[in-house]
């Protein structure tokens, strides 16, 4: 009998992204071939966002598309957006609407469907936000392992509070649990993520053990964090940045440079303190790539609060800045703020941060130049002698590198290798630029 | 998807002719002074969040509830009667009373209902060395000040005679800096943070030691 086939529609966040590698991951281990969203396929997964009124659309979008497959193909919605559009969702009923705390089970629920078979028990016995089995490498080569879901931080922009819920924690001792099998499985890199990692605690212990407890485990691995909000870094978390199985990266979200804006976003940090806490990390750690994201255009931000932003981001020289143009989100206080701020401005100040972001990122990238840096290898190229590997170094910059035909390379996605950074390579006239270089002392790390 | 709780509404006490202390049944729900709640009216599922405005220790919940004009959750949350129901989530927020520092002395900042976490504190702690500083309009916003100890209660009324200053929280500062051994929690809108933020920083105040709840 032919297998099953599945396909995976991802929006939204990097949480979603790790939790879609898990799901499919969960069908591969029941037998099912993953196809490329689009095609023909026996069901469909779409995992949906709705942090932005845009990312409601985007998600009705492939909802919408997914249901002009076949006629006969299961669509599965889930996410954020099956969570705060559920009523709607089962109103229409052309879906089947699994929210974010059972999302873990929809291999199993699928499965079960297909041969005709019910789930044991109801659903609701099902209801785990980190149910999820140890990922299998389909789209990726590092391993996700998630600590921590919901968030209760109550930002003025953010509807996911009211969708994702609650924060909760997952136990320490299955988060070593599953990092010691990610190892053990052979991945080389482990990244924990969750919705807001900070606020991750456990009878009275917060991220900073979390963090140390999983250095420490078992294993021959580097370990990188997701996404990280500013507000509880303290003096243990940054003494643990510069630990020898810590990637020298952090992703740490700053959303604006001005004090005005932080308060009116009703965030937990000031910009005072956000750069301290940089400049101690960068003093402590060499080479530390920092990266961030950035919001503007937020209502009532004038020309005088994004140039303190524009100036913050110039001073901290990120080595990438996620830009979003602020994008109103029914439900939330932001969205019936005065001041909203005209499109035509937020698209000019947004160039103006990205353009920042292309130069500070060059300039980190070159840097690097020199340098041997450990790269996992994500994808291989080309043939025979031209075959080359591109992956990701420990601070989180892509390499491009020339493979040896000495070393017959059967798995080269997954691998790390360590390799000298000869030079970069500007791309898309200079708003992309690559580092590149070759295979050090012909030697996998 | 957040779990909501029902809750029975218990009554509405009017404080002036546009802020109400909506009282209702506390069930199993669990908080610590300063933290909110997230409440709506049913049927629905929009929520707004306020501030416990009644002390853990008591067993029903209450919040302060100022009606706004455009604030349809407001609006019906003071046209509940007793026997209605609400729809509650929570608690959330970390704008609490830090236990290792109750020794120190506490500054309360906060304008119109901000005053609902302090409210909240007084009530919860009873020996508190707190002083509270409240920035109003008018002399009706003085909510329930009979509940604090009005030796440590200062009352900032700018639109009207009355009150223990006629400016605002932030010229009351202006003129008597905080000892720096202090705590300072704002509650409030963003500006008037933003604005004792810059305040204290030119008093060179110690920023660790500031605690702020915004106010929509």
């Amino acid at each position: 009998m032919p297998s099953r086939c599945v396909s995976f529609k991802t929006l939204g966040c990097r949480l979603n992204q790790a939790e879609t590698e898990a799901i499919a991951g969960g069908f591969k281990a029941l037998g099912w071939e993953i196809a490329e969203f689009g095609r023909p396929v026996d069901a469909v997964v779409v995992n949906g966002c709705t942090v932005t009124n845009a990312a409601d659309r985007k998600s009705r979008s492939a909802m919408n598309r997914a249901l002009r497959i076949t006629d006969k193909t299961l669509v599965l919605i889930t996410g954020c957006y099956a969570d705060g559009h559920r009523d709607a969702l089962e109103a229409d009923g052309r879906t089947y609407v699994i929210g974010n705390a059972h999302k873990s089970y929809i291999p199993q629920l699928v499965d079960a469907h297909f041969k005709g078979e019910l789930m044991p028990g109801h659903l609701e016995q099902h209801r785990d936000p980190f149910g999820y089995p140890l990922s299998q490498p389909v789209f990726r080569t590092r391993a996700m392992v998630k600590v921590q879901d919901g968030c209760n931080n109550g930002c003025s922009f953010c509807i996911i509070p009211f969708v994702r819920g609650r924060a909760v924690s997952r136990p320490m001792a299955d988060c070593v649990r599953a990092v010691e099998d990610a190892a053990a499985s052979g991945y080389r890199e482990i990244v924990l993520t969750g919705v807001n990692m900070s606020r991750w605690q456990e009878e009275g212990r917060g991220f900073t053990s979390l963090l140390d407890s999983c250095l420490n485990a078992e294993g021959h691995f580097r370990l990188r964090l997701g996404s990280l909000e500013p507000d509880r870094l303290d003096e243990g978390l940054i003494d643990l940045m510069s630990h020898p199985k810590m990637t020298p990266h952090l992703h740490l979200c700053l959303q604006s440079g001005s004090e005005r804006i932080l308060l009116a976003m009703r965030r937990q940090y000031t910009a005072a303190q956000y750069e301290s806490c940089v400049l101690e990390i960068r003093r402590r750690t060499r080479q530390f790539n920092l990266t961030t994201d950035i919001i503007v255009g937020f209502p009532g931000e004038t020309e005088r609060e994004f140039s303190e932003t524009a100036a913050m981001c110039e001073r901290l020289k990120f080595g990438h800045i996620h830009t979003f143009p602020y994008s109103r989100r029914s439900g939330t206080r932001a969205d019936s703020m005065d001041g909203q701020v005209s499109e035509s401005l937020k698209k000019e100040w947004s160039e103006i941060i990205r353009g920042i972001s292309v130069r500070s990122r060059r300039q980190f990238r070159k840097s690097l130049i020199g340098t041997v840096q450990d790269v996992l290898a994500e994808q291989v190229e080309g043939e025979g002698s031209k075959r080359r590997a591109r992956g990701l170094s420990a601070n989180y910059v892509p390499v491009r590198f020339f493979l040896p035909n000495s070393r017959p390379y059967q798995q080269v996605r997954g691998e790390m290798f360590s390799v000298r950074i000869c030079g970069i390579q500007d791309e898309a006239g200079g708003k992309n630029s690559e580092l590149f270089g070759e295979v050090w002392n012909h030697g996998r790390t | 998807m957040v779990n909501s709780q029902k809750h029975r509404v218990l009554g509405l006490r009017a404080i002036n002719s546009d802020a109400y202390v909506l009282r209702f049944e506390r069930g199993n729900l669990d908080f610590e002074p300063g933290q909110y709640i997230h409440i709506g009216t049913l049927p629905g599922t929009e929520k707004r969040e306020y501030t416990v405005y009644s002390s853990p220790r008591e067993d029903y919940l209450e919040v302060l509830i100022r009606s706004a004009p455009s604030g349809n959750i407001s609006q019906r949350l003071c046209q509940l009667k007793a026997g209605e129901e609400v729809s509650i989530e929570g608690p959330f927020g970390l704008f609490q009373l830090d236990s290792t520092a109750l020794d120190s002395p506490l500054f309360f900042l906060g304008i119109g209902t901000g005053i609902t976490p302090f409210h909240c504190f007084v009530q919860s702690y009873p020996n508190l060395n707190y002083k509270l500083i409240h920035g109003v309009c008018t002399v009706s916003e003085c909510y329930e000040y009979e509940k604090y100890d009005k030796n440590r209660l200062l009352s900032c009324i700018s639109r009207e005679e009355g009150g223990s200053c006629h400016d605002g929280v932030s010229d009351w500062l202006r003129n008597n800096p905080i000892p720096h051994n202090a705590m300072v929690y704002l509650c409030g809108s963003s500006a008037m943070i933003y604005d004792v933020y810059e305040i204290l920083g030119e008093q060179k105040f110690d920023t660790d030691r500031i605690l702020v709840e915004v106010y929509y």
